[in-house]
């Protein structure tokens, strides 16, 4: 069980914080393209 | 594109939730391994996504090299970035829950197996492909990363059939499937693998589907950025996002 739950841990930590890198990236080019579309 | 990637991404969280309960619950407890074993719905689908990734890097790589000039050039780079990005992400996590896996099933966490040297191999070199275009200066890098991932691609065969050689005496299994009489998979388990293979490869797709959005906006920002440098309009301070 604790070698199950270890690894489900490890490759959820790893996808999800993958994500969440994805959306702070995307976030940041989103605000890039608003301050030339301002500027 | 925006709908389309909202549809992807509930589908994907159906399929997943179903695939978790299939492997968690659903499929039955292996008799030696015991719950460890549950290990191959995501350690397995994993490594399937990665290939998948590094095949469509080599494909998008070789494409930039025909295509460069034209109006594919971009797309086929911001594909072949996220494909890579996505495919080290997935061999990541099958190096992760590879070795937590053995250090059960062999009582190692580690073997210089054929099957585990030739994936962490694949591993670096992709890793050397992302530091190249993260470092180098952005007019040659795609066409140096592209060069690059052509070549990288001949370990992926090495990779795949490193535990089909007559002669392969590694701790790393044989494949299950298509390896003469009286082997395969449990029906249940059977069950539990394909739908989490359907589920990961979903994955994958919404994976590479984000990161080549988030690219091509990148890709997109950088052009607006070199016209208005030409035009001599004073740019905003803006952040540079890879």
């Amino acid at each position: 069980m604790p070698y199950m739950i270890a690894a489900y841990a490890a490759a959820g930590t790893i996808y999800a914080g993958y994500l969440i890198s994805l959306a702070s990236r995307a976030r940041a080019a989103r605000r890039d393209a608003e301050e030339f579309r301002n500027a | 594109m925006k709908n389309k990637i909202s549809i992807l991404a509930v589908v994907t969280i159906a399929v997943m939730a179903f695939g978790m309960y299939q492997a968690l619950v659903a499929a039955p407890t292996e008799r030696t391994m015991g719950d460890a074993q549950r290990i191959f719905y995501i350690h397995v689908p994993s490594a399937w996504v990665a290939f998948m990734c590094f095949g469509l890097n080599f494909i998008a790589s070789v494409a930039y090299l025909i295509k460069r000039e034209s109006i594919w050039g971009d797309r086929t780079d911001a594909l072949a970035i996220a494909t890579a990005e996505v495919g080290i992400i997935c061999c990541t996590v099958v190096l992760v829950t590879g070795p937590i896996w053995a250090r059960k099933a062999w009582g190692v966490w580690w073997a210089w197996d054929l099957r585990l040297t030739t994936t962490l191999v694949l591993w670096l070199i992709y890793l050397a492909y992302l530091m190249l275009r993260r470092f180098s200066s952005e007019g040659r890098a795609p066409l140096m990363a592209a060069v690059l991932a052509v070549f990288s691609f001949a370990d992926v065969p090495f990779v795949w059939f490193a535990i089909r050689f007559r002669d392969y005496r590694g701790n790393h299994p044989k494949p299950v499937f298509g390896n003469g009489p009286n082997q395969g998979l449990h029906p249940a388990i059977a069950k539990a693998f394909f739908v989490n293979l359907i589920a990961f490869t979903l994955f994958g797709v919404l994976m590479i589907a984000l990161r080549y959005g988030l690219e091509r906006r990148r890709q997109q920002n950088a052009e607006r950025r070199l016209a208005r440098s030409i035009e001599g309009v004073a740019t905003p301070e803006l952040q540079e996002v890879r």
